[in-house]
This record gives C-alpha cells, structure tokens and sequence, in this order.
C-alpha cells in the first residue's frame, strides 16, 4: 500500500466529508432557522434542533458515497505520478472500509449519546444500554454477543454498499466520456427493470405451480440469507446471512480490483 | 561566437569550429576560462551533449585543457598552434578553389599573381 | 540486460484502424529525444502507452528488462505530461507542488520556485482556472522538477508565447546538464527543438520510420540542387523525400546513399538542415 497516496486520499476524502456536512448544516439547520425567522416562529429551542444522531449518520454516509463514486480526478492524481493500479487500489479499498468502520462506530456511540434513555412503556424511562438496544435480534443467549453480531451485520452491510459503488465506479471509469453516458443510461434502465423483473419471475411462478410455488421459493430465497418465516414470526440466523454478506462482498471487492485494473486515461 | 545552427553541417562540428574561431582572434585568451557547456548550450539552445562533444575535439587537439573543478581553459600556446594549423591548410582550403576559379574565367598565372600584389598593397 | 525502455512488438487498433503497427524500438538512458510524426500519426498513444497511462493490444514494455505495468518502483522512473489534466482544478498551484514533492522523496523543489518565478507563474491561482499556456507551463515545471529518469513530454510548448519557450529550453538545457536523463518530447515547431534534441524517432504510417542520432541522420541526407531536368534525372531511382522548385530550378530532398552516377557541373550536393529535413520526412505523400 501506498504510505504518501494514503496521505492525499485521506486529505482528499475529509476534504470531502467536510464539505457535506457543510451542505447539510445549511440545509437542514442554517436554512430551517432563517425559514423560522422570517416567518416569526422562530424559538430559541430551533438553535438546537436539526443537528442529531440522525443528522451525523446521513451526512458521513452522504459523504462515503461521494468520496466511492468521485474517484476519477484522484485515480488520474496516482496514475501519474508513478503509482500503480494495483497500490492504488489497495489503497482506496483499505480507506474505504476504514472510513465505513469509523461512520458505524461514529454512528452507534451518538446515537448513545443523544439518546441516554429509552421509553419503557407507562411514564418510565430506563437507561439505553448498548448491548440490548442495539440487537436487531436475540439470536444469542448472551446480549452482548447479539450486539456484536448486529454491529458486525451493519458492517457487512454498510461495506457490500459502498463496495458496489467502489465496483460501479471502477467499471464506469473504464469507458470513454461517450460511452459512460450509455452506461450510466443502461444502469438507470436495469435499476427500474429489476424489481419489475423480480415480480414477473414471481409471477411466472404463480402460474406455474399456484401461490405454494411462488411462497416457497419465496421462502427459499430468504432461508439462503438466514431469515426463516414460521407460523407466527421468524427466526433470523445472523450467522449465516453474515457469511452470506462476507461473500458478496468478496465478490464486490474482487470485482472492483478487475475493474480497476482496466481503466486507462481517456482525454475527456 | 557567432553561431549559425541553420547550416547543415554537425553542430558538434560547428560548436569545434566557432570555438577554434574565437581562440584564434584572441576572443578566448590563452590561459583563460571558456563559457561552460551549459552556458554555451543554453545560450545557442543546442543539445550540451553536443556542445561537449565539439570542446572534446579541441581538447584532442591541444587547443583547450579541462582543470578538474574548474571548468575548461585555454591551452597555452593554443593561438600559435591554430595558425600553423591554418598556415599549413592554406593551400587547400583557399589556392585550390582560387586557381580553379582563375582556370574557368580563363585568367593566367600572372594575372593572379598581380591580384595578389594589389591585395597586399591596400 | 538492456538499460533502458525496451519497446517491443507494440501493436495498438482503434476500431478497425491501426494506430500502432507491431513498433518496437529502445529508448536510451540520458538522451534527449525528438519524437516526430504528423497530428494522429500516434505519437500521443504511443507515449500513453509507454506510461502505462493506456494499454496497447499486443505487445510489451520493459524498463531495464522489468516490465512496467502494474510496477510501482518502475512506474516512478518514468513521467508523462500531457493535455490531460490530471490534477483537481480546486487545487492552488504551490499546493499541487507540495502534494507531488510529498509523492516524490526527491522532487527538486528548489528547481520548482525558482521555475515559478522565471515563468511568473501565480501560484495561488487554481489549476482548473490556468491559461492554455500556464497549464502547459505547470506541467512543464512538474516534468522539469520530478526525479523520474525517463520523462515523456507530449507537446510541452502548446500555448505558450516566444519568451517561455526561451525560458522552457533554457531551463529544460539546464536540468540536463545537471541531472542528466533522457526525455523524450513530441512537439510540432520542429525548428526550435531540432537542435536541443540528439536522437530523433520518426513516427509514420503507424510504424516507426526512423531512430536515428540527428549527427547520423545528418550524414545520410542531402540537397541536390540545380536544372530541373538535371536534377531528376541525377536522382533517380533514390530516396526522394521532398523537393522545392523556383522556376527552372528545382532541389530534391535525398535521404539514404547516392548513387555512383558522375554529379553534372550544374548540380551542386549540399547536406539538408535539420528542421527541412523533419519536416520532410514527417510529410504525409
């Protein structure tokens, strides 16, 4: 990995985040409290308001995306100035998922923060404790193992969206100017198409075998990422759909890194 | 110096040339420092691989020394030795091509030799 | 082992044309190249290549035997500057310097000021927001300044007027003195580089027409000035790259060997400057 292009990257990418949050103060705190003012309800309550766990966590992921899919004047930075495709690749993807592992952990502990206390129901309020709070589910006896499984998920999850990106990025870069305008077109196309083409796969198989066709591979689909439907829930195996993940993004990551190596320097 | 570098002869040649020029009309003193390649080649923007590989003529040729750390100097008896040089030439490079010419304007030897007479009276 | 950057069998199409046609040729440490050839002849692809910067469809790179693509030690011997852009264009200038000295362990900074002030180049200008002429300069100070040992410069004087190329050469003259090693330039205004340049690669027909030291090339071109008729009959049957007429008087452009034939009282031989000579041998039938 590149120690020298690990300092522009980083540069590069707070650079970026800075200016997101930037955007995002202006829009959902500056804007709201002169809207206030000049419409007279303006309490000094709003000073406070805006600025939330919610807040923080939308603006970093903003920012994380940004930073994957802008990629082009910082790829051209490193090609000429002796850095291979290879260490700059490496580079990115060890940046990238350093930077998806701060904005969990950024997002997790303010979240704490804000929010020391949880409504239980009948006036009371009880302390937010992490590990019970957190679970998305109770797969483990032990709370804290569910909370880790469920930080470990929101990881996995988080990195197979930005490595999509990361492999979406790679590949649109290794077009000409013209031809990224088809692709981007054609993704727009596939994006819309998809869901359509799920529910006619669906639908297809209503026809085919009635509604237990279509329900049990409905089933079976969602057994492979661990989520099993009974009578009256569901069980989820966290492990399994983390194993699931951990492929995928295998997979995304190894797809970015052919991608990657295919790019060359057009004009534009 | 005066350089030319729209003729086609090798500049290397030209720089050899130009160098040996100012040496002999005592431009470059004996014993003193010449322009280095750099300034020479930044001055005619000329290749300094070039400007170097004219000097290492002169060099060859006794006309200038390199002093290690110093730069390039003049030989000592550099001027005497370009005149003889050129003396010993003379015949060549200017009484063949007079005599040719005198052949074909269909002048003799005597008119030529008074030719001669007039030049160095003036 | 070959010291150097080893060309071999380039072969690059675009669509069904072929820009490079099975090219290989050596590129020598610590020269100063002239890559010629006319717009589109493939100078630009070839050097972009050369760089790893595009792929070729067949063929290989080496840099003193190693291949260089995907290399990162190899790939910091060699620069290109270009049109591209590869810098940010909200980038200042002296902070785009800082970043690339930052990449660069031994990027003369020193030699980058003191370029900056000879150009008057405002470095707290943005790069996006330069002159044609001074994003040719900052580049050229970047080329001038990076430790590389082989630098490619693709039209470095595109844009700018008389005094900075005085400026450029001299300065380009004056870092190879110091630090010698080998550039290669492609640039058009033949006349002002042909006599700063000591080897010349000749780029024709997608193939390399000549590689040659300018002395050499020098040695086997010639002018065969007189009569019309005299002179065409002199020269037949030779290489005749170009030829000039005013009135009955007519000089054909030689490159290669004469002949025996006896030279005609009314024909003179004379060698062809430099710049006639490219110009003429780069002209497209």
């Amino acid at each position: 990995m590149h120690l020298k292009l690990k300092k522009y990257l980083v540069h590069s990418y707070v650079n970026i985040t800075f200016w997101v949050f930037f955007f995002f103060l202006l829009l959902f705190w500056l804007l709201p409290i002169i809207f206030h003012i000049l419409t007279g309800s303006f309490t000094f309550s709003d000073i406070f308001t805006g600025v939330s766990s919610d807040f923080i966590t939308a603006a970093l992921g903003v920012s994380l995306i940004i930073v994957t899919l802008f990629n082009n004047t910082n790829f051209r930075f490193a090609m000429s100035n002796g850095i291979s495709r290879k260490s700059y690749w490496k580079t990115r993807m060890f940046l990238l998922t350093a930077f998806v592992l701060i904005t969990r952990i950024v997002s997790f502990i303010i979240k704490l923060i804000e929010e020391p206390y949880v409504f239980a129901g009948r006036g009371n309020f009880i302390p937010r404790v992490l590990t019970t709070e957190f679970s998305f589910f109770s797969y483990f006896n032990n709370s804290t193992l569910n909370f880790l499984m469920s930080f470990f998920l929101s990881l996995l999850v988080t990195l197979c969206s930005i490595y999509f990106f990361m492999a979406f990025n790679n590949f649109y870069l290794m077009f000409t100017k013209k031809m990224r305008r088809i692709i981007v077109f054609a993704i727009i196309a596939l994006v819309i198409a998809v869901p359509f083409m799920i529910g006619m796969f669906f639908a297809y198989l209503e026809y085919m075998g009635g509604n237990a066709l279509a329900v049990s591979m409905g089933k079976f689909i969602l057994s492979i990422f661990g989520l099993n439907l009974v009578k009256d829930g569901m069980y989820f195996n966290p492990i399994l759909f983390a194993f699931d993940m951990i492929i995928i993004d295998i997979f995304l990551a190894f797809l970015s890194y052919k991608f990657n190596s295919k790019i060359q320097v057009y004009k534009d | 110096m005066k350089f030319n570098f729209n003729s086609a002869k090798p500049i290397f040649l030209q720089v050899a040339e130009q160098i040996e020029d100012a040496i002999f009309t005592g431009t470059f003193k004996e014993g003193s420092q010449i322009p280095s390649t750099t300034e020479i080649s930044k001055n005619f923007q000329i290749n300094p691989a070039t400007v170097l590989k004219g000097m290492n003529i002169l060099v060859d040729n006794h006309l200038l020394e390199k002093r290690r750390g110093r730069g390039t100097f003049v030989s000592v008896g550099a001027q005497s030795k370009i005149i003889k040089n050129r003396q010993d030439n003379f015949y060549n490079d200017y009484i063949v091509n007079l005599v040719y010419e005198a052949k074909n304007l269909n002048m003799d030897e005597t008119q030529i030799v008074n030719l001669i007479k007039r030049g160095y009276e003036s | 082992m070959i010291e150097g950057i080893e060309i071999k069998n380039l072969v690059k199409k675009f669509r069904k044309d072929i820009v490079l046609d099975d090219i290989s040729f050596n590129i020598e440490p610590e020269k100063i190249y002239g890559l010629l050839g006319r717009n589109g002849a493939g100078k630009s692809t070839l050097m972009n290549i050369i760089a790893d910067r595009k792929f070729s469809n067949h063929g290989s790179v080496t840099l003193d035997g190693i291949t260089i693509h995907d290399n990162d030690e190899q790939l910091s011997r060699i620069y290109l500057t270009s049109e591209v852009d590869v810098y940010p264009d909200r980038f200042k200038i002296k902070d785009m310097f800082s970043w690339i000295a930052d990449i660069y362990k031994e990027f003369d900074y020193d030699l980058c000021k003191k370029l900056s002030s000879e150009f008057k180049l405002n470095e707290d200008s943005k790069f996006g927001n330069l002159s044609t002429g001074y994003n040719s300069i900052v580049k050229a100070i970047v080329a001038l300044c990076v430790p590389a040992d082989y630098i490619f410069l693709d039209e470095p004087i595109l844009g700018l007027d008389a005094k900075n190329r005085d400026v450029f050469y001299n300065a380009l003259i004056q870092t190879y003195s110091d630090r010698p090693r080998t550039f290669v330039i492609s640039t058009h205004i033949i006349e002002e580089i042909a006599n700063i340049i000591s080897d010349v690669i000749v780029i024709k027909d997608s193939k390399v027409l000549i590689n040659d030291s300018t002395e050499s090339l020098l040695k086997s071109s010639y002018e065969v000035t007189g009569p019309a008729a005299e002179v065409d009959r002199y020269t037949e049957g030779l290489n005749i790259i170009g030829s000039e007429s005013l009135g009955k008087i007519k000089s054909n452009y030689i490159f290669g060997d004469l002949n025996d034939k006896p030279i005609p009282d009314t024909v003179t031989i004379s060698n062809i400057d430099l710049q006639k000579l490219f110009v003429n041998l780069t002209d497209r039938e």
